[in-house]
């Protein structure tokens, strides 16, 4: 897409915050940081999910992970309640990771949609931060 | 001026740093959030407004050698590149906001920070105050300093700077 935006189509486009800042997360727990829901005819694109461990609450221990593929601990777009697999996820061992921006996640299925930070360690507490944003195009 | 294209548009990211009211120790900081750059991406951090609701002791009782960092106020949010862990105040900041009193404070919108350098951007919101080991305090050393303190701001990033 690369014609002009015009005032109307501008007004039809908002930046949804996905934020929480540094919070305690206890082993093996999750928090939701949000829900939205689609209907039809919307788009959602997310194309920025940072996560970042600002303190460990244990130090010294070795993680025991409860799925090997999120790390230490993750951030993610669940549809549903989040019972499910990740949409899209940032997952973190050591340096702060974020989803891919060039290759946005995009959304058109209505429903709705959790955004979740999980400890995926049973035996490691992490203060958590997070941050991203979603563009909804309706 | 050009116009604003749909590439444009899908290109420019609004990430928001906020903290609702929260109770920040003497001493303390929490990491608001973080947004990591990469090439060919740039950042533009205009907009940060903090409010002082409340301290655990009257302000006119904190000198100066309660204060950790001279130039830093009673709490302050900033801006590092690549934070890992330590002091926040601590000099290689690329912006602060400082509060000096109970009240509402906000950067100046007008004077953005524009880098595109790649990095983890982390913004800090930090209690500034210690201990005073001086004979003239009014504030004794097992007292601690506290504030309760909301922020609120917004980065953005654009994912071509071009």
């Amino acid at each position: 897409m690369v014609g002009f935006v015009t005032t109307n189509r501008l007004a039809r486009s908002l930046n949804i915050p996905l934020c929480a800042a540094q919070t305690e997360l206890r082993a093996n727990k999750r928090l939701v940081m949000g829900t939205f829901m689609l209907a039809q005819f919307q788009r959602l694109e997310i194309r920025s999910l940072t996560i970042k461990i600002g303190r460990v609450l244990t130090p010294g221990a070795v993680p025991f992970y409860s799925f090997t593929s999120y790390g230490l601990c993750s951030v993610g777009v669940y549809r549903g309640k989040g019972t499910c697999s990740p949409i899209t996820y940032a997952m973190i061992n050591t340096d702060p990771t974020t989803v891919n921006p060039f290759q946005p996640c995009v959304i058109s299925s209505p429903g709705l949609y959790t955004v979740l930070m999980l400890n995926n360690t049973t035996n490691i507490d992490l203060a958590v931060v997070a941050s991203g944003v979603a563009k909804l195009y309706y | 001026m050009a116009y604003l294209t749909e590439n444009r548009l899908s290109n420019l990211l609004d990430v928001p740093l906020a903290i609702p009211s929260t109770e920040l120790k003497m001493g303390d900081w929490v990491i608001m959030g973080s947004v990591r750059i990469i090439a060919p991406m740039r950042l533009t951090y205009k907009f940060m407004g903090m409010q002082v609701l409340t301290a655990s002791v009257t302000i006119s009782n904190i000198d100066n050698s309660n204060l950790i960092f001279g130039n830093l106020g009673l709490v302050y949010v900033t801006l590092r590149r690549d934070y890992q862990s330590g002091s926040p105040g601590e000099a290689g900041a690329l912006d602060v906001l400082v509060a000096n009193n109970i009240g509402n404070f906000a950067r100046d919108v007008t004077s953005p920070v524009i880098d595109a350098t790649p990095g983890v951007y982390s913004w800090i919101l930090a209690n500034n105050m210690q201990p005073s080991s001086s004979t003239d305090a009014l504030i004794p050393p097992s007292t601690s300093i506290d504030f309760r303190v909301t922020a609120l701001g917004m980065v953005r990033v654009e994912l071509d700077n071009s």
